[in-house]
């Protein structure tokens, strides 16, 4: 089991195989990649919690999560938990691009699991992006990828909270750059 | 309250990148903040090329890979370079505009990493344009039937823990047997100040065949994005190693040896660090370059101001890369790269041109010779006799410097004695651009020559220079307004990026705030 200790200082209690679908989290478990020491050395020292790697290891020491608070990680164990078993996408350049050559179609039970509102969605993008769990951050940027879809900038402003700050002049002369994708 | 705007601009990017073209243009058009990323991004500026081609996005959301796509290399380059907005934009002189093709085929690149989209033979100044960092390796292409090994900087950037402010990580995935990378960075619109850069190196696994690699790693480019970093990790790695193997120097740019890999850092400095390495190179043979290596290594001196290498640390340095006409197959080849070792301190900023392309000043500066000449004030004056007797290089290319600028053998030029320079003092300003904020708007040349302007054009005995923006700018000197070549929005500086002291800007585009500090800006029409 691992502990998980998120910012608002709850306690998830965790199969080491479900926390391991997150990168950060397996690699600071096994702590003999120097590579994931280097990046928990560099996440740590951006969280203000630095952390020598000998501390990183399975013990009955918790990994503190400052980054997520507890609805969102509860949120992303959800997904670690439906997905535990599958083969995590290895850093292989070939499984990479695998991944992302599918478009933007989710599966169902993705699709379920991010149906969320918006803010949401955005926390579990962000904590996807800090743990490191790439189907989960695809799955998330592929959602938001169709709320954009066949949008206008004006209504994706709105959807988004955007707030243009273009003088008219500006957005005029971007919009003629543009303009090839007018006529679709 | 997490919104879209303020996800990580890695984030961003990989969102935007599942949308086709015609989907993501219209969020170049949602703010400043959303165009920019996809202007900064190869990625996104490549699926929007795509569009704008009448393409449609591949399959994969990645730069092509050159075997499936049948492009052939040279393609590449020249795609890759359009790709690089600005260019073009900024090429106010032909001499900018050195077709790819003619500098590189594909095996001058074997070998050695292409970095910016841009040839490494290009001028320093083309790469200032750039903020991104690509990083290609093609040295597999010497085994035909190998594929292409491309650093791309989006596909680093999934690699790459980069929050701007922070740190920056690199990650070098792949090495092949002698490698140099040349990694060039830029901030000029991004924004990005690194405190702690960390580079991860991995052995190779042919190692134990044949023997140790050398890697060369080369950091070059902008000290904006360096001057707060204090910190520089290299870490080397073996996969299945249970022991993590990692060194941290801590308060050094320098690099030392960590292990059989030979690291070296060229003439990289940082402000806040006292201490950095000049390695030499000489030629286009390897082995040369090797015996000819001359290391700068400076010793860590706590009291800057007893400190003997005070003028050297702040002198400015021209690598010696920049002196040896490029050969193919030379991993060294390299722009004339201008290297300030400790911007934060200079009020003066002069870009030289010392090596035009193919020049015959290649020939008389030998790169001991030169280097020492841009340590020391006192020398960098012969430099400039040499120069203004133009002997040595054809007058058209001589840029209008301003020589007698330079203060007597007394005056501290880098140091921080400003006797006599007056706050916005322009005597001597070839051309200053006024920007304010996103657009520049005038450009005044103060050093109007009968050659460049009649005489009708120059407006005398005017002790108030107006911008068309309003601001004020006291001359005695006569002076011309130059008209600007381009419309406003192609001169696109981003106001955050504005320092304290000193900001380097491409083809002498300065921002209006910066004004206020800046005691002097020196910049030079080419």
């Amino acid at each position: 089991m691992v502990i998980l200790a998120t910012s608002d200082n709850e306690q998830f209690n965790v199969d080491k195989e479900v926390a391991e679908r997150s990168v950060l989290i397996k690699n600071m478990l096994e702590g003999e990649n120097p590579i994931a020491l280097a990046v928990a050395f560099v996440y740590m020292k951006l969280n203000g919690s630095f952390i020598r790697h000998e501390d990183v290891g399975e013990s009955d020491q918790s990994i503190p999560l400052p980054n997520i608070t507890s609805p969102v990680l509860k949120k992303v164990l959800e997904y670690c938990e439906h997905h535990r078993g599958e083969p995590l996408p290895s850093g292989d350049t070939d499984n990479a691009d695998d991944v992302r050559k599918r478009t933007t179609d989710i599966s169902e039970w993705d699709q379920k699991f991010i149906t969320v509102d918006q803010e949401m969605l955005f926390e579990i993008i962000l904590a996807a992006n800090y743990l490191d769990i790439k189907p989960l951050l695809d799955v998330g940027c592929k959602t938001v990828a169709n709320m954009i879809k066949g949008k206008t900038p004006e209504e994706i402003r709105k959807l988004f909270n955007i707030v243009n700050d273009f003088t008219p002049e500006e957005e005029a002369q971007i919009k003629k750059e543009n303009e090839w994708a007018e006529d679709r | 309250m997490v919104s879209f705007p303020n996800l990580p601009v890695e984030t961003i990017i990989r969102l935007l990148s599942f949308l086709s073209p015609n989907e993501l243009a219209p969020c170049a058009r949602l703010s400043k903040q959303l165009l920019n990323i996809i202007q900064t991004s190869s990625l996104l500026t490549y699926i929007l090329e795509l569009g704008k081609a009448g393409l449609k996005k591949p399959e994969f959301v990645n730069y092509p890979q050159l075997e499936e796509s049948g492009i052939n290399p040279s393609d590449l380059l020249t795609t890759l370079r359009k790709r690089e907005r600005g260019l073009s934009q900024f090429a106010w002189n032909e001499q900018w505009d050195i077709p790819v093709e003619k500098q590189y085929t594909i095996q001058d690149v074997c070998g050695s990493v292409f970095v910016g989209g841009i040839s490494l033979q290009e001028d320093e100044i083309a790469h200032n344009r750039f903020d991104a960092m690509d990083v290609y390796d093609f040295s597999d292409i010497q085994n035909p039937k190998a594929p292409i090994t491309t650093l791309f900087f989006d596909k680093l950037y999934d690699n790459c823990a980069i929050d701007p402010g922070q740190d920056l990580l690199i990650l070098v995935e792949k090495i092949t047997h002698i490698c140099h990378y040349k990694l060039h960075f830029r901030c000029l619109s991004t924004g990005h100040h690194y405190e702690h850069c960390t580079i991860l190196i991995p052995v190779p696994d042919s190692e134990e065949n044949e023997g140790p690699v050398q890697i060369e790693i080369e950091i070059c480019g902008d000290t904006l994005l360096f001057r707060q970093m204090n910190s520089l990790t290299i870490v080397r790695w073996k996969t299945g190693h249970t022991q993590a193997m990692y060194s941290e120097f801590r308060g050094s740019f320098t690099c030392r040896l960590i292990s059989e890999i030979e690291f070296l850092l060229i003439g990289r400095s940082v402000p806040v660090l006292e201490y950095y390495t000049l390695y030499e190179f000489g030629g286009s043979d390897p082995s040369i370059k090797l015996q000819n290596r001359v290391d700068f290594s400076l010793p860590f001196i706590d009291d800057h101001d007893s400190s003997p290498w005070r003028i050297e640390r702040n002198a400015m340095l021209v690598s010696s890369e920049a002196l040896y006409t490029p050969k193919p197959f030379s991993p060294f080849v390299g722009p004339s790269t201008l290297l300030y070792p400790s911007e934060s301190q200079l009020v003066h900023l002069h870009c030289y041109d010392v090596i035009p392309t193919g020049s015959c000043v290649l020939e008389r500066c030998r790169p001991r010779d030169n280097i020492d000449m841009f340590v020391h004030i006192g020398q960098l004056r012969k430099l400039r006799d040499r120069y203004s007797t133009g002997s040595s290089m054809q007058p058209s290319k001589i840029p209008a410097v301003p020589w007698n600028i330079w203060g007597t053998d007394t005056t501290r030029v880098f140091g921080h004695e400003y006797t006599g320079w007056g706050k916005r003092s322009i005597r001597g300003s070839r051309a200053l651009i006024v920007a304010d904020g996103y657009f520049s708007t005038t450009i005044f040349d103060f050093n109007p020559t009968t050659e460049t302007s009649s005489t009708s054009d120059i407006i005398q005995d005017q002790s108030e220079v107006v911008t068309d923006d309003g601001l004020k700018i006291r001359s005695s000197l006569p002076y011309r307004k130059i008209p600007l070549p381009y419309s406003q929005s192609q001169y696109n500086i981003r106001p955050d990026l504005i320092g304290d002291d000193i900001i380097y800007v491409p083809v002498g585009v300065c921002p209006l705030k910066l004004l206020d500090n800046l005691q002097e800006i020196f910049l030079v029409s080419w």
